[in-house]
């Protein structure tokens, strides 16, 4: 029964994989062309070793050996520059279109999948992993293609001198494979050790080059040194080892091509002896024999770098495999201005439940704030609200309108959500206000959100104004500026519900005051939900609601919340003591 | 300041020059005896590939004997032995010297100011270390390798003219025919290489920056427009793929014309040689087999001297950074006994000349007390902190500690007397003992409880799987963030500052985890000096003193009572955080 598991486990990712293939648009037209190529040069590389073989042996008639000679020399090298490109071109042809197929299927993974994997990992799935593959095709299927032509046209060569010596040669190919694979053996686990021992010195470094200011404000610059030191050695001894026994190996090798090379040429000598055939032919044969040995070395060669590619492909095979987030079927959502009502909704990120059967009501055209410990899921309903992630049981209704019926294209854009995050691209402050939005606001728009942010007058002290480029991620910003940009960015979107998720956190007070009274000003009469910790954000809400591990423990007006609930008379106590 | 602004920028457009390259190799040790004997090694084989090329031509000759086999495979399996020692004494030459190099430039980057490493940056830096140290042993290794390919180059070409005097002739023309080609190419290959990584980067730059971003493209619900940007992105890539496809050809096809010039040479001009009767019928294979090692050769020491150019770059960082500036921890005075006011002096202070943070500040911050730092965004709160321990200099003015300047004391000394803590603190991979211990390494296990106590996190530590044994995982990745805080507080507190300084250290708490932490911190500490950075007024009015900071500059000190008359900042906050200013009490 494991066996049949395993078999199907492994049937699985080659279903996978060729599902995936089916799925990238390969370049066939390319893929052709190199072919073709590839099996030209082999010809004419066999006419190059028999020529060059005549000439060595001494026949140097102009019109039947020396011209053919310059000929096939010269065709091989125009057929090699061309092919070259062909391979080049072929291959960038391969990891765009790879590429663009993982972007597409990445912009529309649910949200889920990122948690899972951590979205840095999708960086190098897109940038690295394509690349692997078209590897695989490019250096490891379509060589073993050409490389068995290749064989099969040496060995169609050498029968036509001798056909027994043609088949004494085949006869001593598994030799050649015996020794080659154990060569490949002989550095296996070694390069892993140092591998490993790199990566943790890197590790080591990065995560104390990372945090230098803790280093100096600890003084513990002399015990990082003896640490950082221990791993260098750490890695310097892997290394050595392998240099030595690299270096022991290296007879061995030595000797494997010894071997490889008498046995050639004592199953050669024997027909060169009795006249089966010429000097020439003896000559062409032994360059033939070597070039085979080349090439079956090559074969294990390929195994090898099979499977470091096998984990690349499989993930990136994953990921197509996986289901997309449907976003265009669904009614268009129109006005989102109701009742937000979650009723008896079922809810959890992975294995521990974290909401079960919860219902919630947040009254239309008002302010509503969510307050509640770290952990009590108060981010979570404004995540079930956007619909980012599904719903296990229950429904998530807006205006007495179950939101699962909306597109989600549609049903996400007719509301603006606030995330912790606050993203910012590298671009101008112009392209990361009007983010998402099809229409191209007027200055004058733009002046107007800001002001309500508060954010303004920063812009106007700006030599470029809306045109000043800010570095990735809005490098250039500090904290409590980037969330004044998100806040004008989401304004800008004029929609009848605004979810705010700690998105006045890193502001000072001022600042906080002020994005309040704009906000409360902007939104007058539409429904704004947000997810704040401190007190002085939520004297905003009209309403207030009260989360404990994923319960409701109160919800109201807030004079009465903040008058009644103990969580919030501690939050709101201006002195200590009064929480006791 | 104007003047001081040049001075920053003279610093870092330090130019590197053989000079320097010398003196970057006097810094550590470097085993000259095994480059010596890897050279001498490298000469015998070299000796030894000659005649090895006599039985390549003895078998294309069809000399097939018993006698010449064997001689042949004794010759190979000798000079492979001579290679193998050869390899391997410059092999752990190099590792040595990467070994050397690497320790020493770790001990400069741990002792850089930190106005070094904010200009350089982490990721620079730890390349300097994992990477770039590795070209010092390849710039090593490089020139005994050139010394050795010189000789054999001299030998082959010594063979080629012993072989056919006439046809040699062809020595003229492949010899500079290559040092031209290797220019051409090499600077082909600079560029096509230039485009690779610069196109390869913008492309994970801006993937880097999207894929991290999957929430705020969904709730935007802005697909349709990701996708097409990042469609451009592989695009772009993909025509830096197309141009390098075909320039990285042209290259291949010069080296491949390049080789088969004496090929064609050898066949035209031999042939007719041996038409002539003036070589023996078989003279071909012995000419090629030597004019093929030229070619090996000339190649080799370009090779070499193209990478030796590469190693240029890598080395001029790591050299530059040596002989930048650092910090002599342990030089200077030690702290004051007693412990005394901090004070600053008409300090101004910018991370650079153009925009200071502070300016011309004077503010004391009485000892055994508890001093509040209020002010907007970017008032120099932070900065102030950052100061006092020394970590960055003030342009000018002068900052006390009890009355000494601390510019004169050991760096080492006077940042033992303070805890720092902010909003969101690092902590490393290892167990929750080793992250607590990490500033007092000989810390019994009942000092790690206390200090764990203090910050009320022996509780939670205690229901851990293996308690204070627990592996937390990178950067503490396994607990939550309140965890992480309570760690790192424990961490600080159990080095006993003198001053402890928070800056925001509640700010990602929730409010329950903040004030019971606060507080603990507080009955335990008191006596202490506390500097508090806070938006939060509730820790603010607990305060004894109070400083207002405007835009760099002090708006007022003073106690609560008298801010409320003096400071309409302090008095609008409190309004604004819901404090009732006649009497006491939350306004509810």
């Amino acid at each position: 029964m494991e066996f049949s598991a395993i078999f199907r486990k492994k049937y699985g990712s080659f279903r996978r994989f060729f599902h995936m293939l089916l799925q990238a648009r390969l370049p066939f037209l390319w893929i052709a062309l190199d072919l073709a190529f590839s099996f030209g040069i082999i010809n004419i590389g066999v006419s190059a070793t028999e020529y060059s073989a005549k000439l060595y042996a001494g026949e140097v008639d102009f019109g039947t050996v020396v011209l053919p000679f310059l000929v096939v020399t010269i065709i091989s090298l125009v057929l090699g520059s061309l092919s070259g490109i062909v391979t080049n071109v072929c291959t960038a042809f391969m990891n765009r279109n790879l590429r663009r197929m993982v972007w597409r299927k990445a912009v529309r993974l649910p949200l889920s999948f990122y948690d899972e994997g951590g979205p840095r990992e999708m960086i190098s799935r897109i940038t690295q992993d394509t690349t692997s593959i078209s590897n695989l095709i490019m250096r490891i299927i379509i060589p073993i293609i050409t490389g068995a032509y290749s064989s099969w046209m040496i060995l169609q060569k050498i029968s036509t001198y001798d056909a027994a010596l043609m088949w004494s040669l085949v006869a001593i190919l598994p030799v050649y494979v015996v020794f080659n694979f154990i060569m490949g053996r002989l550095n296996f686990g070694l390069n892993d050790l140092i591998n490993l021992r790199n990566a943790q010195l890197t590790a080591a470094i990065s995560e104390k080059a990372g945090n230098m200011m803790l280093v100096k404000t600890m003084g513990t610059e002399e015990s990082e040194l003896q640490a950082g030191v221990e791993k260098m050695e750490a890695s310097y001894k892997a290394s050595v080892m392998s240099t030595a026994i690299g270096q022991i190996s290296q007879p061995m090798h030595t000797i494997a091509y010894l071997l490889q090379t008498i046995v050639t040429i004592m199953v050669g000598r024997g027909f060169y002896a009795s006249g089966a055939i010429t000097l020439p032919e003896w000559i062409a044969y032994y360059g033939f024999a070597s070039q085979l040995c080349n090439l079956l070395a090559d074969y294990l060669g390929y195994w090898a770098s099979f499977k470091s590619i096998q984990g690349a492909t499989d993930r990136v095979s994953q990921i197509m495999d996986a289901p997309s987030e449907e976003t265009k079927t669904g009614e268009a959502a129109g006005n989102l201005a109701g009742e937000i009502t979650l009723d008896h909704v079922d809810f959890s990120y992975g294995e521990v439940p974290l909401f079960q059967d919860l219902s919630i009501t947040i009254p239309a055209g008002k302010i509503t704030a969510i307050v509640g410990p770290s952990g009590s899921g108060k981010s979570t309903i404004l995540n079930l609200i956007n619909r980012l992630y599904p719903i296990q049981g229950g429904t998530v209704s807006i205006g007495g309108k179950d939101t699962a019926k909306y597109s989600l294209a549609t049903y996400r854009k007719a509301m603006s959500y606030v995330t912790q995050e606050c993203v910012m691209y590298a671009g101008t402050l112009r392209d990361n206000l009007c983010q998402g939005l099809k229409r191209s606001p007027t200055d004058a728009e733009l002046d107007e959100v800001c002001e309500t942010a508060g954010i303004l007058d920063y812009v106007k002290s700006l030599p470029e104004g809306y045109n000043t480029f800010v570095g990735e991620g809005g490098a250039s910003l500090s904290g409590g500026q980037r969330q004044r940009f998100t806040v004008a960015s989401a304004l800008l979107r004029q929609q009848d519900l605004l979810l705010l998720d700690e998105a006045t956190a890193a502001m000072d007070i001022d600042g906080k005051d002020r994005v309040w009274t704009g906000i409360r000003k902007v939104m007058a009469g539409k429904t704004v939900v947000f997810v704040a910790h401190d007190g002085q954000t939520i004297r905003n809400a009209d309403y207030i609601i009260v989360l404990r591990d994923g319960a409701v423990e109160a919800a109201g007006d807030r004079e009465v919340i903040l008058a009644t609930n103990p969580f919030c008379m501690e939050m709101m106590s201006m002195k200590e003591e009064e929480a006791d | 300041m104007s003047e001081k602004k040049v001075k920053k920028v003279k610093k870092s457009r330090y130019s590197f020059s053989l000079k320097d390259l010398i003196r970057f190799y006097t810094r550590f040790s470097i085993p000259w005896w095994m480059y010596v004997i890897s050279l001498v090694l490298g000469l015998v084989y070299s000796e030894l590939l000659i005649r090895q090329a006599e039985f390549t031509i003895a078998f294309n000759k069809g000399e097939l004997f018993n006698s010449t086999i064997i001689n042949f495979a004794l010759l190979y399996i000798a000079s492979s032995i001579v290679a193998a020692l050869e390899n391997f004494f410059s092999g752990i030459a190099s590792l040595k010297v990467t070994l050397r190099a690497r320790k020493t430039v770790w001990n400069k980057i741990l002792h850089l100011p930190m106005e070094e490493v904010d200009r350089r940056q982490p990721s620079a830096l730890i390349s300097g270390i994992t990477s770039d140290v590795g070209q010092a042993s390849t710039l090593l290794t490089m020139i005994f390798l050139v010394v050795s390919s010189i000789y054999s180059l001299a030998r082959a070409i010594i063979e080629v003219i012993k072989q056919n005097y006439t046809m040699s002739v062809i020595l003229v023309v492949i010899i500079p025919l290559g040092i031209l080609v290797f220019t051409f190419v090499g600077r082909v290959e600079h560029e096509v290489y230039k485009r690779n990584v610069t196109s390869f980067r913008t492309m994970t730059e801006y993937f880097s920056e999207h894929v991290t971003a999957a929430k705020n493209v969904k709730t935007r619900a802005m697909e349709d427009q990701e996708e097409e940007a990042g469609l451009k992105a592989i695009d772009a890539k993909f025509k830096a793929d197309l141009y390098s496809a075909i320039m990285g050809q042209i290259q291949v096809a010069c080296f491949s014309l390049y080789n088969r010039i004496g090929t064609v040479f050898t066949a035209i001009a031999g042939s007719s040689m041996i038409r002539a009767g003036k070589m023996e019928s078989t003279g071909i294979t012995d000419f090629d087999t030597y004019l093929n090692r030229v070619y090996q050769y000339t190649s080799e020491i370009l090779t070499q001297y193209q990478s030796l150019r590469a190693t240029q770059g890598a080395l001029q960082y790591v050299g530059d950074m040596l002989e930048g500036p650092q910090e002599e921890l342990d030089k200077g005075e030690s702290a004051p006994e007693k412990v005394g006011d901090l004070t600053l002096e008409h300090v101004t202070f910018g991370y650079d000349q153009a925009h200071p943070v502070l300016n011309d500040l004077s503010v004391t911050i009485p000892a055994g007390k508890i001093t509040a730092l209020i002010g907007s965004n970017g008032s120099g709160k932070s900065t102030l902190l950052k100061l006092l321990q020394g970590v960055y200099k003030p342009d000018s003015g002068v900052i006390r500690m009890g009355g000494n300047d601390v510019a004169a004391m050991a760096p080492h000394a006077l940042r033992k007397e303070f805890g720092y803590i902010l909003q969101n603190n690092p902590l490393f991979s290892g167990t929750v003992r080793g992250n607590i211990m990490y500033g007092a390494p000989k810390a019994t296990d009942e000092q790690i409880t206390v200090a764990a106590k203090m910050a009320d996190a022996d509780g939670f530590i205690q229901e851990l799987a293996d308690g204070y044994d627990t592996d937390i995982g990178e950067g503490g990745k396994n607990l939550s963030g309140g965890q992480r805080q309570r760690v790192a507080i424990a961490r600080t507190l159990l080095t006993e500052p003198t001053y402890l300084l928070m800056d925001e250290a509640g700010a990602s708490l929730d409010h329950k985890s903040d004030t019971t932490i606060f507080r603990s911190v507080r009955e335990n500490l008191k006596g202490h000096t506390i500097v508090v950075v806070a938006h939060d007024m509730r820790s603010v009015v607990e305060a004894d003193h109070i400083i207002v900071l405007d835009h760099g500059t002090l708006e007022v000190q003073g106690s609560p009572d008298e801010l409320l008359k003096t400071s309409p900042t302090y008095r609008s906050y409190l309004e604004k955080q819901g404090y009732a200013l006649a009497g006491e009490g939350a306004a509810r």
